[in-house]
């Protein structure tokens, strides 16, 4: 069953784009098919989410913009990161780390 | 425009999102198609699942939306319990600022009324003081002959009209009892060089201009109010001054007190009284009204020229003379330009001392507010935000300090009037609300810039990127530096500030002869 936005952690987003982002400069649309398709269909982000985020990244400096050609040659506007939102992701990145190791070795001392 | 792109970040224009979005519901539409869907149906799941674009919109819009309203007002209220919290502190700032402020908009309210503004007559800069000079002789300035500024009068070419005045003490005794009044002859065209009417009645007829006339005064708004309580039908009602009987003809407005506060009464004197034909007889102070876009050495050209003439046709009596010419502002002003300037330098070191003092005191307030200021840091407030917080505390202060300063100058300004009573043009001296606002800005800019600039920054440059271990032990000092250095210039203020100190006590004592114009 696909876990929609709500139930992802307060932030959870921002750092599932920023990862997305660093793999290479991408539309909107191509971050919610590569969401879907590498968490195996279990993340759906919504688009009423998904746009607003993009947008808050983007005036934070984390990530910049740039209209560009898609691969079926319409116009589209391709989000890449910044030096700064490599920075963030790498940081959020080591927080989700410990944070998720943390949860993990307390649920496993529960059993 | 380079600093409006890097002031406020690029947003996305309405165009811009809509195809964004557009790009996103027809890379789905088509998904659906190649799963087998018709078109029609493939686009219709397509707007279905994106739920809404203008909702999107306007969450997107949110985005860029700067709240200002809320955050104004939430730093307005942290600014008040800021001022609440430290009584102390903030009564210091604040009873500074309302000295400095006070003190400054009033000398500055001086200084503008008496040497900025110009003479309150229409066309004030045309009005000329003129003046008969002895080439030889102990004393080069005299009074003028009457029937010499009437030559004066219709030979120049430079002045629109010349005229003179003469002021003596007089008794008026038509009433109950005699009553000293202030009595000013006056030339003929009188009225027209100053460019005032009578407000009431009508100024001299020209028979009444004319030797052997009817004997006519017009009076003061002063000497109406006090003698005929504002009576209209004054006009018209002899006085008997000296003996002889004067009918009234007019009054004049309030503002009009020529040729000094105190007079009553301005009578003609025809030129061609008998008084009046003297070369010699030297009586008249004089002025004139220089004609429009005339210069004030084309006057003094023009006038040597004809006094010159004057000098082959009368050579007995006119030949060493000449004529001196100087703007009747600055004949008026003269006495006081100087004490004025120098009392504004005394303030304006004041101004000074309270900007260091105020300045030192929020350095040292800083200083206990680092951790405050970490906390919101890292709690996620902009480095805006914390100078927008910043700043309103700053602002607040100043405005309180503002609006004590207000009232400080409003009492300093009527202290100032009745101390230089004696000042030339003293009763228009009036608080000016722009001086004190531009004072307030001055000062509450002043300090605010200084203040929080270079520590938030820093501090928030700390936060982002990690303090090393020897930045803050620099931090500290450059703010001690700054400390000590605030105190060193407020030392060396209160020091020049005392050195002015002797002027000021002289300022009562000048402007006598200014004030007889």
């Amino acid at each position: 069953m696909p876990i929609e936005k709500s139930d992802l952690l307060q932030g959870t987003l921002d750092m599932l784009i920023l990862k997305i982002v660093a793999l290479g400069p991408v539309h909107g649309y191509g971050i919610s098919l590569r969401i879907r398709q590498i968490s195996k269909e279990v993340l759906q982000v919504q688009q009423g989410s998904l746009y607003p985020a993009l947008h808050r990244l983007e005036k934070r400096g984390w990530l910049a913009s740039e209209w560009g050609e898609s691969e079926k040659g319409r116009q589209a506007k391709f989000y890449k990161l910044s030096a700064k939102g490599r920075k963030q992701l790498a940081s959020e990145e080591s927080n989700w780390k410990r944070l998720a190791g943390a949860v993990v070795n307390i649920l496993q001392t529960a059993e | 425009m380079a600093w409006r792109k890097s002031f406020f970040p690029k947003r996305a224009s309405n165009e811009q999102m809509d195809s964004e979005l557009r790009f996103h519901i027809e890379e789905v539409t088509e998904e659906n198609i190649a799963s087998g869907m018709t078109p029609e149906e493939a686009r219709r799941r397509a707007i279905l699942e994106f739920g809404g674009p203008e909702q999107i919109k306007e969450d997107l819009r949110d985005v860029y939306r700067v709240r200002i309203v809320e955050s104004t007002i939430a730093n307005l209220k942290s600014a008040f319990r800021f001022v609440r919290k430290s009584p102390s502190f903030s009564v210091t700032v604040i009873l500074t600022l309302a000295l400095a402020i006070g003190a400054n908009s009033a000398v500055f309210s001086a200084i503008d009324a008496v040497l900025l503004k110009p003479l309150p007559f229409p066309e004030g800069d045309q009005l000329m003081r003129i003046e008969q000079r002895h080439l030889k002789g102990s004393n080069p300035t005299t009074a003028v002959a009457p029937v010499r500024l009437e030559d004066w009068n219709r030979m120049n070419s430079t002045f629109q009209a010349m005229t003179g005045y003469y002021s003596e003490n007089g008794s008026e005794s038509s009433g109950a009892l005699p009553e000293k009044v202030t009595r000013a002859w006056v030339g003929p065209r009188f009225f027209q060089v100053w460019g005032v009417a009578p407000a009431t009645g009508r100024g001299f007829s020209p028979e009444e201009e004319t030797f052997g006339g009817p004997a006519v005064v017009v009076i003061s708004d002063r000497f109406w109010r006090r003698r005929f309580n504002a009576d209209p039908d004054a006009i018209g009602k002899a006085l008997r001054v000296d003996g002889h009987l004067f009918a009234i003809v007019g009054v004049m407005p309030v503002s009009f007190f020529f040729t000094d506060r105190d007079v009553d009464l301005w009578a003609p004197v025809p030129a061609n009284s008998p008084e009046a034909q003297g070369r010699d007889a030297t009586w008249y102070q004089a002025i004139g009204r220089l004609k429009p876009s005339v210069t004030i050495e084309q006057a003094r050209a023009n006038l040597a020229t004809v006094q010159a003439q004057l000098g082959e046709q009368f050579p007995k009596t006119d030949k060493e003379l000449t004529v001196g010419i100087e703007p009747l502002k600055e004949t008026t002003i003269a006495s006081a330009r100087r004490s004025l300037w120098m009392l504004f330098g005394s303030v304006s070191l004041l101004l000074l001392i309270a900007c260091t003092n105020i300045v030192a005191l929020l350095l040292a307030r800083a200083t206990q507010r680092q951790h405050e200021i970490s906390v919101r840091l890292s709690l996620g407030a902009t480095r805006g935000a914390i100078v927008a917080q910043l700043l309103t505390e700053t602002f607040v202060l100043a405005l309180l300090g503002a609006m004590l300063g207000l009232l400080a100058a409003n009492g300093a300004s009527g202290v100032f009037r009745s101390l230089a009573s004696s000042l030339p043009r003293v009763e228009e001296i009036r608080l000016d609300a722009r001086i004190v606002l531009y004072f307030d800005g001055l000062l509450g800019g002043g300090n605010a810039s200084l203040r929080t600039y270079p520590r938030a920054s820093r501090d928030a440059k700390k936060f982002v990127w990690g303090a090393g271990p020897g930045e803050p032990d620099a931090s500290l000092c450059a703010e001690s530096f700054a400390m000590v250095a605030g105190r060193r210039a407020s030392g060396a203020c209160a020091y020049f500030a005392g050195w002015f100190r002797p002027a000021r006590p002289q300022l009562s004592g000048i402007g006598t002869s200014g004030s007889r114009v």
